[in-house]
C-alpha cells in the first residue's frame, strides 16, 4: 500500500471529514479523559514521582502508567475483553479456562525458565527469617499453600499444566526440611477437601473456599500446637453460617469482565455467608499471667498473601487456636512484602511476637525475585534486617 | 515514546497537531523540531545530546563541504565525518562486545580488575546516522544543496515521524518540502488514513502475536510445534511491527506536508532473495546499494567481487542491526550467501523454478533465516533449529498451550492474508457499496487499536533496538 493508494481511496470531501472527525473524537477523548483523571486527583503516579529522575525518564514512565488508568482508557480497555470473551470465549492472558464453570491463574501455570534458583532463592531468604526471629525469641510456622491447578487438578480438563511443575510443592518441602523450618502441609488437607464436598477452591476465584479455608486453618492450628503453642487466656469464637449466595470471584475481574451483565459472565460461585465473632473468655480460663485478660505469650502474628484475608482464614484460624491472630497479610503482596511488615513491626516492639505464621502460595516459589525481595535478600545476607527499606 | 501509545495519542499528537496548525508557515520547521526534540527525550533526556550532536556534525560538515574547493580536501573532509558518525555508531553498538570479550579478559589476564558498566543504546541511533552520512556524501556528491538553516536541517534529522525507526530517509527525499509544504485537508485525511492503517497493523496483529512467538523462542528445548510456531509468529510479528511503524511514520509524514519513500511492499509474496530485498526495508537496501555497493564498483565488476561485495554488504547489513551476538552477523551473511547461489545460479543459465516453488523455498529461507535474527545467542538459535527438525519431540508444549489463545491463530490466519493480499487481491470481487465502505475499515481499526493498546499497554517496536 502506498502513499497514491492511499490517496486515490479518498475521493472527495466528505471522506476526508469522515476520516479527520474520528481521529478527533478519539483524541479529544483521550484529552478529556485526561484532564478529568487529572481534575479527580487520579495521576498519582505521576504526582508521586514529580520530576524525580527526570534524565532517565521516570517522570514519563509514570505519566504513561497513569494514562492507562484513565476513565475512557478503562473504559476502553474493558469493553475490548468483553468483546473478547464474548466473541471468542477469550479470557485474557492472566486467565485459563478448565472444565465448564472453572477458571484458573496463569500464573500457577507459567514456567519460570530459572525457576529452581528462584526458588533456592526465597528458601534462603525464609530460613535467614527464620533464624533472625528464632534470636529475638519468635517462632516460625510457614504454611504452604499448593496451586488450586494442582488441588483441583480433576477440574482442570485440558488445562495446560507442564510436567517441569510437578515437583515445584514438594522440592520446597524437601527445603524447608533440609533447613529445619517447621511447615504446614496443606496438600493431603485440600485434596481431602476436595475429594469430601468436591472442591476446596472457589471456581471463578483463585483462592481457597469457606471449607477449604477452615481445613487449612485447622491443620496450621494444629501444627502450631504441636510447636507448643498454648494460648494463656483462651477465646471462644462463634461460627454462623448464612444462606449461599452467587458471588463472583478474583479471576472474572482479572479478566475483565466483572462488569458485564451476569448472565454474560462465567458462571459464579455460591459462597455460603460466614459470621465469625469471638466471645469474652471465662474468668476462669484467664491464665495466671493473664493479669488484664491477655497474655504476651499467645499473640500469634500472620503474614501472607490474600489467601490469608480471603474466605475468612484467618478467622478460622483464630476460633482453632483460641486466640486472637494479628494479620499483617497483604491483597497482592506477593512473597515478601507482608512478612518485610512482620520484620518492621518486630523492631519497633518492645517484646517479640512469640508465634509467626507465614503463608506462602506455591505459585510464587519459583518467580523471578522482585527488587523488594533482591534488597531484603541482601540486608538478610549482612545481618542487617533493621530498617528493612520501604519499596 | 512510540505512536502506538496511550501518551502519544492523548497528549503529545493533539499538542503538536494544534501547535502545528497556529504556526504560521515560516516557523513549522521550528515547532517540528522542538516536538520531534521532546519525542525523542521522552524516553531518555539524556541521550538528546546524541541525536543534536549528529545534527551539529552532519550540519558543520555539510557547511564545511559546502565551502570547500579542493577535491583532496573535500575527500578529507569526507572521511572525517563519516568516521566521527561511524565511530559513534560503532561505539554504541559494539562497545559491549569489545569491552566483555577482548578488553576485560585481556585486564583481567594481564592482572588488572576493571569493570565495564554496559552501555544502553540510544533509541534510533543508527537511522539518525545513516540519515546524517547520507546527506555528506550526497553534499560530497554534489547531488543535494548544502542546507545553510540549521532549524530545517535539524527538523529533518529529528522529525519524529521517522527519528526512531525509518523509513531511512534521504535529504534530497524531502529537501523541496523543508522550505514549503501543504498542510490541507487531502493531505492530513489521506496520511491519517495511512497512520490508522499502520496502527492497526503494529497494535492488531504485530502485539498480538508478540507473546506467542516469545514464548516459543524462550523454550531451552522447544518441539516441533513449538518451533515452527514460534517461527513463524515471530516473523509475521516483525513484518507487521516494522512496516506498521513505517505506514505511520509516512503517514504522518503525509499529515505535515512530506512524501517519505516508501519501506515495505508486501515482502512475503517474494519470489527470490533479490525480490525480497527489493520488498523488504527498502529505504535500508536503497541505502546500502548507493552509499556502499555502488561504490564497491556494484555488479559492473568480475563475478568473484559481485559475490564478495554481496557478502559484505548484506555481513553489514548483519553488523548494523546489532553485535551482542553473532546472530545479526550470520543473518547478513546467510542472506549474502542466498544471493550469491542465486546469482551464480542465473549466471549459469540455471533454469527458473516454477513459481510456486520459488515462493514456498524464499518464505523457508527467510523464516528460517529469522530464527537467527530473533534468538537471544546461537545456542538459542540452535535449539529453535533442532526444534523444527523435530529433535524435541512434536506435539505443542504445555507452555506454549498455555500462551496460545483461539484469538492468536485467528491473528496468525489474519496476517497470513494481510501479508500476501497482492496474490488474492485480484480474484477478489466485491459488491461496490462494500467496496466503498472498506474505504473506512482503518477507523474501526483506530478504535479496535486504542482499545487494545488501553488494555495492555504500549509496547515497544522491535526496530527501536537497532
Amino acid at each position: 500500500m502506498s502513499q497514491e493508494f492511499h490517496d486515490a481511496l479518498i475521493r472527495s470531501k466528505r471522506q476526508s471529514w469522515i476520516f479527520i472527525l474520528c481521529f478527533t473524537l478519539l483524541l479529544g477523548g483521550f484529552v478529556a479523559s485526561l484532564l478529568l483523571a487529572w481534575s479527580d486527583g487520579a495521576m498519582t503516579r505521576s504526582t508521586q514521582n514529580g520530576w524525580k529522575d527526570f534524565a532517565h525518564g521516570a517522570p514519563m514512565r509514570a505519566l504513561a502508567e497513569d494514562l492507562r488508568q484513565t476513565p475512557l482508557a478503562n473504559w476502553l480497555g474493558r469493553k475490548q475483553r468483553e468483546l473478547g470473551w464474548l466473541a471468542l470465549d477469550d479470557l485474557g492472558p492472566r486467565v485459563s479456562a478448565g472444565c465448564p464453570g472453572w477458571l484458573f491463574l496463569n500464573d500457577e501455570l507459567t514456567v519460570h525458565p530459572d525457576g529452581a534458583h528462584q526458588a533456592e532463592a526465597r528458601a534462603r531468604i525464609v530460613q535467614e527469617i527464620h533464624h533472625d526471629l528464632r534470636t529475638r525469641g519468635s517462632q516460625l510456622l510457614v504454611v504452604l499453600v499448593p496451586d488450586k491447578s494442582r488441588v483441583e487438578a480433576a477440574h482442570g480438563c485440558a488445562l495446560p499444566r507442564s510436567p517441569r511443575l510437578e515437583a515445584r510443592y514438594e522440592d520446597w518441602k524437601n527445603r524447608l526440611d533440609a533447613a529445619g523450618i517447621p511447615w504446614v502441609d496443606l496438600l493431603p488437607v485440600l485434596t481431602q477437601v476436595h475429594q469430601n464436598t468436591g472442591a476446596a477452591f472457589d471456581r471463578s476465584d483463585t483462592h481457597w473456599n469457606i471449607d477449604g479455608a477452615r481445613a487449612a486453618a485447622d491443620a496450621t492450628a494444629r501444627e502450631l500446637k504441636n510447636l507448643g503453642f498454648a494460648p494463656a487466656t483462651p477465646i471462644h469464637f462463634k461460627i454462623d453460617t448464612g444462606t449461599p449466595q452467587a458471588r463472583w470471584g478474583d479471576l472474572v475481574r482479572l479478566a475483565g469482565l466483572e462488569q458485564l451483565p451476569e448472565s454474560w459472565r462465567p458462571a459464579p460461585d455460591t459462597v455460603p455467608l460466614v459470621n465469625i465473632t469471638s466471645q469474652a473468655p471465662d474468668a476462669a480460663e484467664l491464665g495466671a499471667d493473664a493479669l488484664f485478660g491477655d497474655s504476651q505469650d499467645s499473640r500469634v502474628t500472620l503474614a501472607g498473601t490474600s489467601f490469608s484475608r480471603n474466605a475468612h482464614f484467618a478467622d478460622f484460624l483464630a476460633a482453632a487456636l483460641n486466640a486472637e491472630v494479628g494479620n499483617l497479610a497483604r491483597d497482592g503482596g506477593g512473597f515478601a512484602r507482608s512478612m518485610r511488615d512482620v520484620l518492621e513491626q518486630e523492631q519497633r516492639a518492645s517484646q517479640p511476637t512469640p508465634w509467626v505464621i507465614w503463608e506462602i502460595p506455591e505459585r510464587m516459589l519459583q518467580e523471578p525475585l522482585t527488587a523488594e525481595e533482591e534488597s531484603l535478600r541482601r540486608l538478610l545476607k549482612t545481618g542487617a534486617t533493621a530498617p528493612v527499606p520501604t519499596m | 515514546m512510540v505512536f502506538a501509545s496511550l501518551e502519544f495519542l492523548s497528549l503529545f499528537f493533539p499538542l503538536f497537531l494544534l501547535s502545528y496548525a497556529v504556526t504560521p508557515k515560516s516557523w513549522r520547521n521550528l515547532t517540528l523540531l522542538l516536538f520531534s526534540w521532546a519525542f525523542y527525550a521522552w524516553w531518555s533526556p539524556a541521550f538528546l545530546w546524541v541525536l543534536s550532536g549528529v545534527t551539529v556534525l552532519a550540519w558543520g560538515a555539510g557547511l564545511a563541504l559546502g565551502a570547500t574547493q579542493g577535491e583532496q580536501a573535500r575527500r578529507w573532509l569526507l572521511a572525517l565525518s563519516i568516521a566521527a558518525l561511524a565511530g559513534l555508531l560503532a561505539f554504541y553498538k559494539y562497545g559491549n562486545l569489545v569491552a566483555e570479550s577482548l578488553i576485560l579478559p585481556l585486564a583481567r589476564a594481564e592482572g588488572h580488575e576493571l569493570s565495564w558498566e554496559r552501555l544502553i543504546l540510544p533509541i534510533g541511533i543508527s537511522f539518525i546516522v545513516l540519515q546524517a552520512i547520507s546527506y555528506i556524501v550526497d553534499v560530497y556528491r554534489r547531488t543535494v544543496h548544502v542546507e545553510r538553516d540549521f532549524i530545517g536541517f535539524a527538523a529533518y534529522q529529528a522529525m519524529f515521524s521517522q527519528l526512531i525507526a525509518g523509513p531511512i530517509v534521504r535529504y534530497s527525499h524531502v529537501e523541496k518540502e523543508l522550505h514549503g509544504r501543504p498542510f490541507d485537508l487531502r493531505h492530513i485525511a489521506s496520511g491519517l488514513r495511512y497512520f490508522m492503517v499502520g496502527l492497526s497493523m503494529k497494535v492488531i496483529i504485530a502485539d498480538t502475536l508478540a507473546p506467542v512467538a516469545d514464548a516459543c523462542f524462550a523454550q531451552s528445548a522447544p518441539s516441533f510445534a513449538d518451533a515452527w510456531l514460534g517461527t513463524f509468529a515471530y516473523g509475521m510479528q516483525l513484518l507487521f511491527d516494522f512496516a506498521g511503524y513505517s505506514a505511520m511514520a509516512i503517514g504522518i509524514g503525509q499529515m505535515l506536508g512530506f512524501r517519505f519513500p516508501e519501506n515495505f511492499d508486501s515482502p512475503y509474496i517474494s519470489r527470490s532473495i533479490q525480490e525480497f530485498w527489493r520488498r523488504w526495508h527498502m529505504t535500508l537496501g536503497s541505502w546500502l546499494r548507493d552509499y556502499l555497493y555502488i561504490p564497491l564498483g556494484g555488479s559492473r565488476v568480475a563475478a568473484w567481487r559481485v559475490y564478495l561485495n554481496l557478502m559484505l554488504i548484506m555481513g553489514i547489513s548483519g553488523l548494523w542491526h546489532g553485535a551482542d551476538s553473532l546472530n545479526f552477523l550470520l543473518w547478513g551473511l546467510l542472506h549474502g550467501l542466498a544471493m550469491v547461489i542465486q546469482r551464480f545460479w542465473e549466471r549459469h543459465g540455471g533454469p527458473a523454478l516454477p513459481g510456486l516453488l520459488a515462493w514456498a523455498l524464499t518464505m523457508l529461507f527467510v523464516f528460517c533465516a529469522w530464527v537467527l535474527f530473533r534468538a537471544p545467542d546461537l545456542p538459542g538459535a540452535w535449539a529453535m533449529y533442532q526444534g523444527q527438525l523435530g529433535l524435541h519431540g512434536f506435539s505443542l508444549s504445555e507452555e506454549i498451550a498455555l500462551v496460545l489463545r483461539p484469538v492468536h491463530l485467528l491473528t496468525l490466519m489474519l496476517a497470513s492474508l494481510a501479508a500476501t493480499w497482492p496474490l488474492w487481491r485480484p480474484h477478489v470481487r466485491l459488491p461496490a457499496a462494500i467496496g466503498e465502505a472498506l474505504v473506512f475499515w482503518p477507523i474501526l481499526g483506530l478504535f479496535a487499536s486504542a482499545a487494545l493498546m488501553s488494555s495492555r499497554g504500549a509496547s515497544p517496536f522491535l526496530y527501536f533496538q537497532f
